[in-house]
């Protein structure tokens, strides 16, 4: 082997701790760590939309069911439990020691499962698509000593895993007589929500055509998302190039506040779309410096 | 795929195997749901908030669910009492909680009282009643509820049954 020849694919993605990281600059796996980190960060800023306003809410007005313990229905711990996270996503875009990344991925791993089981935020498939992307992040952190490209390959294993998983759950609950004649989805978006998409639809079609338009709206929703739960038998590279348009026609098309639930699975289809051997793309790779 | 299973076996990857179990095995339930009831049962108790025990439904949670099944609410200040109500499809646009109105869900029919501004539109006037139904393939469970002032402020929601059919 020539002397010059790299041998990176076997050598550990990040050293063990060790001196400055200035040196050696910034590895590749900890520019990609940083931007699953950072549109997860997204995800829950793009909530902030909502959630201040709720929270106050939540404050000035209890409601007592007897379902939820009384610390999950404590206003000042959802407001922690969504705060954490995104003040340690931040926070570690300057620190990168080891530990450092594990506790973060790990305290809002345990803070989206708090909300997804909080009296005043378990509805919110934000935080449920959050966990699951914290989940792979506590996963990268665990195995973040790896050999790069084993790291990378399996880091998109998962990335695909989890969004196939993310439209099974989606699609199998469609199944049912009202999604497939629309009447939910006519119900929920096109009789009355002010939406550019079906703002136009109302105004330039007939009730009887709008119905119409819903239920085949409706069935190519039920049949794209069945379709995508299926997206881990592709290449990684055309999975999430192809769960990433899906996402992106979601929001679009349907609903901007989507963008929450979308943002932080962005960040995996990003992974996806990793070659393992090269260096994170360079549009990406100044939100990881 | 099986290649990756073969070599989080082969170097006894546990972080990667668990991660791995997790994701399969919450698929393998997803997967169940049209064919097994008592899935579909779990399905209907944890969109109602109806499970007998909280840390059973907490495990649930990570359970993908997006718009599933058809989720529809009623409202109104009196007991709905007559089938004609439940049968309406008329939808009150604003839905203000001030008479009665009805409309669908996406998923988690609960939310209409627990999220956002529920509770300070309801706080105005914290006495109704609410009604609430899930369905999948031609099942159904119907829950409803009554709102009672606590004290200021507060709102009690007192569960009056949940009925699987």
């Amino acid at each position: 082997m020539s002397s010059a020849t790299p041998v990176r694919s076997l050598s550990p993605a990040i050293p063990n701790e060790q001196a400055s990281d200035f040196a050696i600059g910034v590895p590749a796996v900890v520019k990609i760590y940083r931007v699953v980190v950072g549109f997860l960060v997204a995800s829950l800023i793009w909530k902030c939309q909502v959630y201040p306003a709720v929270f106050s809410i939540y404050t000035e007005f209890r409601l007592r069911d007897g379902f939820f313990p009384t610390l999950l229905s404590e206003p000042a711990v959802l407001a922690t439990m969504f705060a954490a996270p995104v003040i340690l996503g931040v926070l570690i875009m300057f620190i990168r020691t080891t530990f450092a990344l594990r506790v973060q991925a790990i305290t809002t791993l345990v803070c989206m499962f708090g909300l997804c089981i909080h009296q005043g935020s378990y509805n919110d498939v934000t935080f449920l698509t959050c966990f699951w992307v914290a989940a792979w992040c506590a996963w990268f952190t665990i195995r973040i000593h790896d050999p790069e490209d084993e790291l990378i390959s399996k880091g998109k294993t998962l990335a695909v895993m989890i969004l196939s998983m993310i439209f099974l759950g989606g699609a199998v609950g469609k199944w049912t007589p009202g999604y497939w004649s629309g009447e939910v989805l006519y119900e929920i978006y096109f009789v009355d929500r002010d939406f550019w998409f079906f703002n136009l639809l109302r105004a330039n079609l007939n009730s009887e055509m709008l119905r119409e338009f819903a239920t085949y709206y409706s069935r190519m929703v039920i049949i794209v998302e069945t379709a995508c739960a299926f997206l881990w038998l592709l290449p990684p590279k055309i999975a999430s190039g192809i769960a990433l348009s899906v996402f992106l026609g979601i929001a679009v098309f349907s609903n901007v506040y989507l963008f929450s639930v979308m943002f932080c699975l962005f960040g995996l289809t990003i992974v996806g779309l990793q070659d393992p051997g090269k260096r994170l793309r360079p549009a990406f790779s100044s939100l990881a410096n | 795929m099986l290649s990756f299973i073969k070599q989080i076996w082969t170097e006894k990857d546990y972080a990667s195997g668990l991660l791995f179990g997790a994701i399969a095995g919450v698929c393998l339930w997803i997967i169940a749901l049209p064919v097994s009831t008592q899935v579909q049962n779990a399905y209907f108790q944890r969109f109602h908030l109806a499970t007998p025990n909280f840390v059973v439904w907490s495990a649930q949670q990570v359970v993908p669910a997006m718009y599933n099944l058809e989720n529809r609410y009623w409202f109104d200040r009196t007991p709905l009492t007559d089938q004609e109500s439940f049968d309406s499809p008329i939808r009150k646009a604003g839905h203000n909680f001030d008479g009665f109105e009805t409309g669908m869900v996406n998923h988690f029919p609960t939310r209409k009282f627990t999220f956002g501004d529920a509770r300070s539109v309801l706080n105005q006037n914290p006495n109704g009643y609410l009604y609430l139904s899930s369905k999948y393939r031609g099942r159904e469970i119907r829950s409803s509820y009554q709102m009672l002032p606590a004290s200021i402020n507060e709102i009690q929601l007192k569960r009056l049954e949940s009925e699987i059919e």
